[in-house]
Order: structure tokens, then sequence, then C-alpha cells
């Protein structure tokens, strides 16, 4: 049986399909038949890949179901540096589990679809490559168990994108995309890097088991059999309410506001639609972008423990901004995505839009402080938020999948050159129209049931961020429908060839797989298909594991505050200096038995269970009774619900689900999808609404949609505001390089070129003079004093006689 | 007069002798025996004190007969080297004899 103990296995398997063709190409080159792999090998990529899917699969079928939720671990010491131990390995807790199921799924799916989308392209092994090193480092980063091990996996991520955008180089376009994403990306994650260092200098460790799992022996986490939810760490107790806290969270969160396109680091996810479009749905839409959200999920208690901080007199809690941010995302990319004609730019403005409701989602959860000092805790926006990341990876990814089957039958990425798909591509346009239903909120779709929960979050939060997300979703509902009635709905408006000639489909021509000029739009081949038609189902029925009154999801991915985190505000510096109570009470029954579920799996009792829903008021001894024991006796899903009737979540008593509230919401959204989706039809119809046409707007209706055409004039703000000084700088440093920088050093060399020279001849006068001098005085000296050795021995005789006479001469005198 | 001086006198005399004899004489040969006169002078020397000193200490007498076999084998090496010399250059005038120089 394939278990948990496999995990490893999952993100190695596409490294080593990206190994095979990188030594494969360096083999074939070595012997000197080019570099270039046959086709065949993408095949390859692709069994591995689904390999991968079937132990992700596995993998999260163990954690979620077979071990109600227990957490796997497996690590070992990797790195000491000081007192610091970071150990590499892998953790899956119920989050990075449903994060598997997604990101194999979607990846498998693409890698399937590319064998048909990139056939006879003659870089094909190569995508092969490249997107098999971004899955790997994409699953990687969902099973690190360690912040530095998902920042290599980050990075690792950001590389492959960088080289997908780019994948077709010889586009000027798509060369400066790639560039521009890899560089705004890096500013983010400049962010990312320094919070990160600043948490371990503070807390000394990465570990996700030391920092946020609610775990006895934050190490050991599968030999205890513990019940880990996500949760303050024992390393966070001491940073728990300071505002050093919220600036390690800003800090990490500026990562994920570069990698998940957030205001304002989102400029370069539309430009990266140059990449192919299998690469935007996989990166671009339902994996890599949705990273920062998991990001932010993950280090969520960082967010959450943190006091507010104070920012030029405004006071916020993190989650706060984080909502805000996403707030503003979400709406100004909806108001750009209504007047795009790429269909992919469209889709990607989407995608943006979407990630800022699941910020809104993140955002919305946590704890807030009334006036009273109170602490409140709003449970339901992190799974809310997680909730929408899974669904918006189907759907989005079906979608940009959708369009890429639309590309490639119709030649042209421009809706207005479309028109009438349904007719011709039947399969393409069934899974397009459930995409977009699921987008847009209808509601049995999987985006329904999320967007609503969101909705439902800001609801608690704020109802200002409520009508604002309420907004952005009927604007999501427009925009889609302008999509859907003018590419899909009425008739075929030729394609590139009607406007331009045929003109290789505007350097598009990589779409143009040789056969001629594009006539009719033609259906996509099976291999495209299938997965379309495999995503079609899941955003169709991702949604149900989520639903209000049996959120399967919310129960398993969740975030709940140590005890004593919600008493009034005043008492909690002195219970963080204890050790968070559920970390010691937690080892108590069941602790030692290796890699067997704390609790037996109760059956799932559906409807009554109590739901981490909506906001608990906390009585201000929340340490008392239910509060102490969640991690031990409460099964993280459904188990029965007498059983943890006082379980964490609900500490101050139970909490049923506001079936009211959510009627109320679930009408509310439905009523702003069915307004846009009415106003998108009736406007798009016969493309009544041409705001093109010269003299459609009057001057004050121009701007506003000039203001949306031209997204906001942020690329143009940021050329003029940034780059341009960037440049100016360059070019002045390099002046200054050249006229001073080198100067000095030229100058340095000449100088010191004079002095040796100078010193040579001092050498060759002054020092080999005095040396040869000597010399040449001792051989003068010698020559005159070798004249006394005559050689003749009555010569030496003579000499000492008379020494001995003037010895006795001088011997006599003195007696 | 003492005879002890008289002794020394003549042995004075003999050593002159022989001095003049190895600083003048240019025959090898000639400086050899000149080299056995200064000898016999000491041995002279050496017997005249040890007769007219203290008779019973025959030191003097020993040593006169050491210093008789030391120098016949020195006029043994002696003699040795110098026909070793005339066999090579076929004379033996020291004046000639003055390669052993820088």
């Amino acid at each position: 049986m394939v278990d948990v103990h496999y995990t490893p296995i999952i993100p190695l398997l596409p490294l080593v399909s990206f190994a095979l063709f990188v030594l494969g190409a360096s083999v074939r080159s070595w012997l000197g038949k080019g570099a270039r792999l046959s086709d065949q090998v993408a095949y390859v990529s692709v069994a591995l890949m689904g390999v991968s899917w079937l132990l992700a699969l596995a993998v999260a079928f163990d954690v979620l179901v077979l071990r109600s939720g227990q957490p796997y671990y497996y690590a070992y010491p990797w790195l000491s540096v000081g007192s610091v131990l970071i150990r590499f390995g892998f953790m899956v807790d119920p989050m990075s589990a449903v994060m598997l199921i997604v990101v194999a799924t979607v990846a498998f799916g693409v890698q399937w679809y590319s064998l048909g989308y990139i056939a006879g392209d003659e870089k094909q092994p190569r995508f092969f490559a490249y997107l098999s090193l971004f899955s790997s480092a994409m699953l990687a980063l969902v099973v690190a168990n360690t912040l530095l091990e998902l920042f290599f996996a980050w990075e690792i991520m950001g590389l492959a994108s960088y080289l997908l955008i780019g994948f077709w180089y010889e586009k000027p376009a798509a060369m400066r995309a790639a560039k521009k994403a890899f560089v705004v990306t890096r500013v983010g994650d400049t962010f990312f890097f320094i919070g990160m260092l600043w948490l371990v200098l503070q807390t000394g460790t990465t570990d996700f088991a030391n920092l946020v799992l609610g775990t006895a022996h934050g190490g050991a986490l599968s030999a205890t059999g513990e019940n880990a939810v996500i949760t303050g760490g024992p390393y966070l107790k001491a940073l728990m309410g300071t505002t050093t806290l919220g600036w390690i969270a800003l800090l990490i969160y500026g990562g994920a506001v570069g990698k998940s396109a957030q205001f304002p680091l989102h400029v370069w996810l539309p430009d990266a639609m140059e990449g192919p479009t299998p690469v935007s749905a996989l990166i671009h839409a339902a994996t890599m972008v949705a990273a920062g959200v998991y990001l932010v999920a993950r280090m969520y208690p960082i967010f959450d423990l943190a006091a507010p901080l104070t920012v030029l007199g405004i006071t916020f809690r993190p989650l706060g901004l984080v909502a805000l941010v996403g707030l503003g995302t979400a709406l100004m990319a909806a108001y750009i995505a209504f007047s795009q004609s790429d269909i992919k730019r469209i889709l990607a403005y989407s995608t943006i839009s979407q990630l800022g409701f699941m910020f809104i989602g993140l955002g919305c959860g946590g704890t807030v402080v009334g006036e009273n000092g109170v602490r409140t805790f709003l449970a339901i926006g992190f799974s809310a938020a997680m909730f929408h990341l899974m669904t918006h990876a189907f759907f989005k990814g079906l979608l940009f999948l959708g369009s890429g089957s639309v590309i490639h039958g119709t030649g042209t990425q421009d809706i207005w050159k479309m028109g009438g798909l349904w007719r011709h591509m039947r399969w393409t346009a069934i899974t397009f129209l459930i995409g977009y239903a699921a987008l847009a909120g209808v509601a049995p779709l999987a985006g329904f049931w999320s967007k609503d929960q969101i909705l439902e979050a800001a609801w608690e939060y704020n109802r200002l961020i409520f009508w604002g997300a309420l907004l952005g979703a009927g604007m999501t509902a427009f925009y889609m429908t302008r999509l859907w009635t003018v590419a899909f709905t009425g008739q075929w408006s030729g394609g590139e060839a009607a406007a331009t000639g045929h003109q290789a489909v505007g350097g598009h021509g990589q779409h143009d797989h040789g056969h001629g000029g594009h006539g009719l739009p033609h259906e996509s081949p099976r291999s495209m298909l299938i997965p379309l038609v495999a995503l079609a189902g899941l955003a169709a029925v991702a949604g149900f594991v989520g639903l209000p009154k049996a959120n399967r999801f919310g129960e398993m991915v969740k975030y709940v505050p140590p005890p004593g985190w919600l008493e009034p505000a005043g008492a909690v510096e002195e219970h963080a200096l204890h050790l968070p109570t559920p970390l010691r009470m937690a080892q108590a029954p069941g602790g030692t038995v290796p890699d067997s579920p704390a609790v037996p799996h109760s059956s799932p009792a559906e409807g009554d269970s109590p739901r981490p829903y909506g906001a608990q008021q906390l009585a201000p001894e929340p340490l008392q009774g239910g509060a102490l024991s969640f991690p031990t006796e409460e099964g993280l899903p459904a188990v029965g619900g007498e059983a943890h009737a006082g379980a964490a979540h609900t500490p101050a008593g139970h909490h049923e689900v506001d079936m009211g509230l959510v009627w109320r919401i679930g009408l509310l959204s439905t009523l702003a999808a069915l307004l846009g989706i009415l106003l998108g039809a009736s406007g798009y119809r016969g493309r009544r609404f041409n705001f093109r046409a010269p003299g459609a707007l009057t001057p004050m209706e121009s701007a506003v949609y000039a203001l949306s055409l031209n997204k906001f004039y942020l690329d143009e703000i940021y050329w003029a505001i940034l780059v341009t000084p960037l440049f100016w700088v360059t070019r002045t440093a390099r002046a200054v390089d050249q006229a001073i920088i080198d100067g000095l050093v030229n100058g340095a060399g000449l100088v010191t070129r004079g002095i040796s020279v100078l010193s040579r001849l001092v050498d060759i006068w002054v020092v080999d003079g005095l040396v040869n001098f000597s010399g040449w005085i001792c051989g003068r000296l010698g020559q005159g004093l070798r004249r006394l050795q005559t050689g003749q021995v009555q010569n030496y005789v003579l000499v000492v006689f008379i020494g001995v006479l003037l010895v006795i001469a001088a011997l006599v005198p003195s007696r | 007069m003492d005879p002890l001086n008289a002794f020394l006198i003549v042995s004075a005399g003999l050593f002159s002798v022989g001095v003049f004899g190895v600083l003048t004489r240019r025959n090898a040969v000639a400086i050899l025996m000149s080299i056995e006169l200064m000898l016999n002078a000491a041995n002279l020397n050496l017997i005249a004190f040890a007769r007219f000193g203290d008779p019973t200490v025959l030191a003097g007498q020993v040593f006169a007969i050491f210093v008789l076999t030391v120098a016949a084998a020195e006029a043994a090496v002696g003699l040795a080297i110098v026909l070793c010399v005339y066999r090579n250059i076929r004379h033996i005038n020291v004046d000639d004899l003055h390669i052993l120089k820088w």
C-alpha cells in the first residue's frame, strides 16, 4: 500500500525526468548527434508525472482519510549554523495534502495537454524539461518542512517561470516579459528573504513543526501520533503579541505579493502570457501564483499572532492589510479585464483578481481585537481562502487550457477575431462554459461555494470589504460573460486573416501548426481535450467538499489560535511565557505509538458536526475546559459531534453555522453574478458594446474606458517613476564609473608603474652597485695578498724564523 | 765557567748552523741534514739539562732517545719525498719547487 512514506518520491520523479532530459541532451551533444532529443521523450516526462500524480493522490488520501489529518513529518539534520539547526525533510499536513492533489493534478493534466499543444515545436523536449523542473519545484514547495526549503523551491519555480515565459525567446515580447516577471517577483522575494532571516534571528528555527504546528515535539511529528493543526508553534510563544512578528509577517507577505501578483507587483503576470498557454495554465493560473497564498497560509500564525502595527499614524493588523490589498487588487484587475481583447490577458487579469479574493479570505480570518480588548477569532477566512485556491486552480487551469485550445484552433488570441466557436469547437466550448460558470459563481459549481465562503469571511470581518468583494464577484461575472459572448457565440469573424491578412498570427506563429491560413476554426486533438474534460469535471464538483453544512474541507484545513491567545489583549503577555498549553497536553494519549493516528477514525457524522465557522466571542477564561485538549481528542475530520463538543475552535461553546447568513450571502452573490451575466450577455450579444469605435463614448466615458484599457497606466507609471530613473541612475553610475573609478584605478596603475621604473633604476645602480662593489674590493685585495704565498718552503721558514726572533726580542727586554 | 753554559753554547751554535743550512741550502737533502743538526742541538740541550739538573731523573735522556727515533722516521719520510720529487722533475732544487701556492 502506498502511504505517506512515499512523499519524497513525489517531487523527485519530475526532477528525474528533468535530469534525464538534460543528461540526454548532453550525451547526444557529446556524441556529436546534436543536442535535440526526439519528440518521443515527452512521453517519459508525462509518464513520470503521472506516477507522481498517483503517488500524490495516495499520499493525500492517506493523510486526509486514513490518518485523519495527522501530519506526516520526516526530516534529518542538514545544516547547523551556530545554534540554528536546519532540518531537511518533508511534511504533509492536511493543507499540504490538498495542495498536493491540486498541483499534481493540474501539472499532470497540463503535461498531457502539452503533448498535443506543443507537438511539432522545435523546442518540444526543452519545453517538457522546463515543465518537469517546475512541477518538481512546486511539489517540493508544498511538502517542504522548513521555510528555507520552501524558499528554495520558491526560487526554482521563479527560474522555471522565467524560462517558460521566455520559451519563445526569439520573440522580443516574450523575452521582455520573462525578464520583467523575473525582476518584479525578485523584488518581493527580497522582502521574503529578509523576513525569513529575521524570523530565524528571533526564533532560531524555520521548521514548520516548530513554528506553526501545535505539537509537543516540534520535530518528530510522525512518531508522536498527534493531530497537529496550524496554530502558533512553541517557538513563537516568546514573540506572540509583538510588533516584531507583525513586521516579519509583512516582509514575508512581500514575497507573496510578488509571486501572487498582488498590487503593486502584479504587473508581471499579464505580460507572462507571452509564454505558451499550458504554461499560463499551470504556472500563472493554477499553481505558482497561488504559492503566495499558500505561503501566507503556511505562515498564518505569524500573521495572526502579531500585534497591530502603526505606520504613519495608521494602526492596522497585518492581516487587515492583506485583505485590503487583496480587495484593491481584485477590483482593479477585474476592472482592467473589462476592456482587454486578448483572451489570455483577460484570464490573466481574472487570475490576479481571484488571487485578490484568496487574500481577502486570508485577511478576513484570524483574530481581531474589539474595543473592549476582547480578542475575537474569525475562523472561516483561512480555510475559505485555501478552498478558493483549490477550486480556482481547477477552473482557471481549465479556462487557460480551453483558451489554449481556442488559440490552437483559430490561430488568434484576439476575442474580437473569434466568434461562433460554440459551433466549431464543441468540446472546447462545453468545457470552457463550465469553467466560465464556475468562475462567475453559478450555483452548484466549484467557484460558487468557495467564493461564498470568502464573502462570509468578509461579512464577519468588515462589511465594507464584503460589499467590495461582492462588487468584484459581479464584475467577474461580467467580464467572463463578455469573453464568452464575444468569442463563443455569434458568427465566426474570420480569425487573424480577416483583419491583417495572414501574417503568421501576429507573432504567435508557433500556434499555427503548419496548416496554411486558418479557415474555419477546428477542434483540437484528443490529447488536448481529455485533460479539458477531466478538469471540467473537477471544476464542476470540487466545490462539494466544502458545502456550508458539511464543510469537510474546512475541518481539515484550518487554523486555530493557540490557547490563551483569545484572552483580553492585556493578559496575553503573561501567557506567552508559558509553553502553549496544547503542546504539553498533547503528549498524553497515544503519545509514543509511531505512525498511528491518535484518534481512531470515527465514522463521519455529517450535518451536526460543529464547524469552524463564524465569529466566536470568547470568555476571558478559555484555558479551562475544551481549549486545553483540542489537539488530542479532536480528530481533525468530522468526528462525531459529542466527542469534541468543547473542542478548540469553539472553546466557548458551540457555534452552529448561521444558515441564515449563508443563505443571504448565497442569494446576494448569485444576484451579483446574474446581474453581471445579464449585463454582459445583453451588452455583447451581437457585439453591441463597441467602445473602441470613434465617437461611441463621451470624453468622460472615454477616460473611464481608457483607464481600464491601459491598465490604470501602471506600466507607464512604473516606467516613468521607477525604470526611467533607474536607467538614469545606471547611466550616471556608468559615467561615474568610467570617469572617476576607472580614472582612479588607471591613475593608480600609472603611478605604480612610474614608481617601479624608478625602483628598478635604484635597484640596478645602488643595490646591485653596492653588492658588486664589495665583491670587486674583495677581489682586488685577494689579488694583492696572494703574492705573499710564494710556494717556496724556505721563504716560509724564513718568516717563521724572523717571527721567532721577534718574539724573543719582545720577551728579552721584559726580563 | 759553568759547564752547563758550555754545553748550551755548543748547542746554540749547532742549532744556528742548522738554521742557516735550512735557510740557505738549495739541495733538499742538505736541508734534511740541517734539520738533523737542529734536532741534535735540541738533544744536546735535553741531556745537558738532565745531567746538570736532577741526575736521578732520567727524563731528559729518555726524551732524547724519543727525538732520535722521531728523527729517524722523519728522515725516512723526507728522503722518500725527495726521491719522489727527483723522479718527477729530475732534480731536487727547492728554488724551483714552488707550485704549492695559489
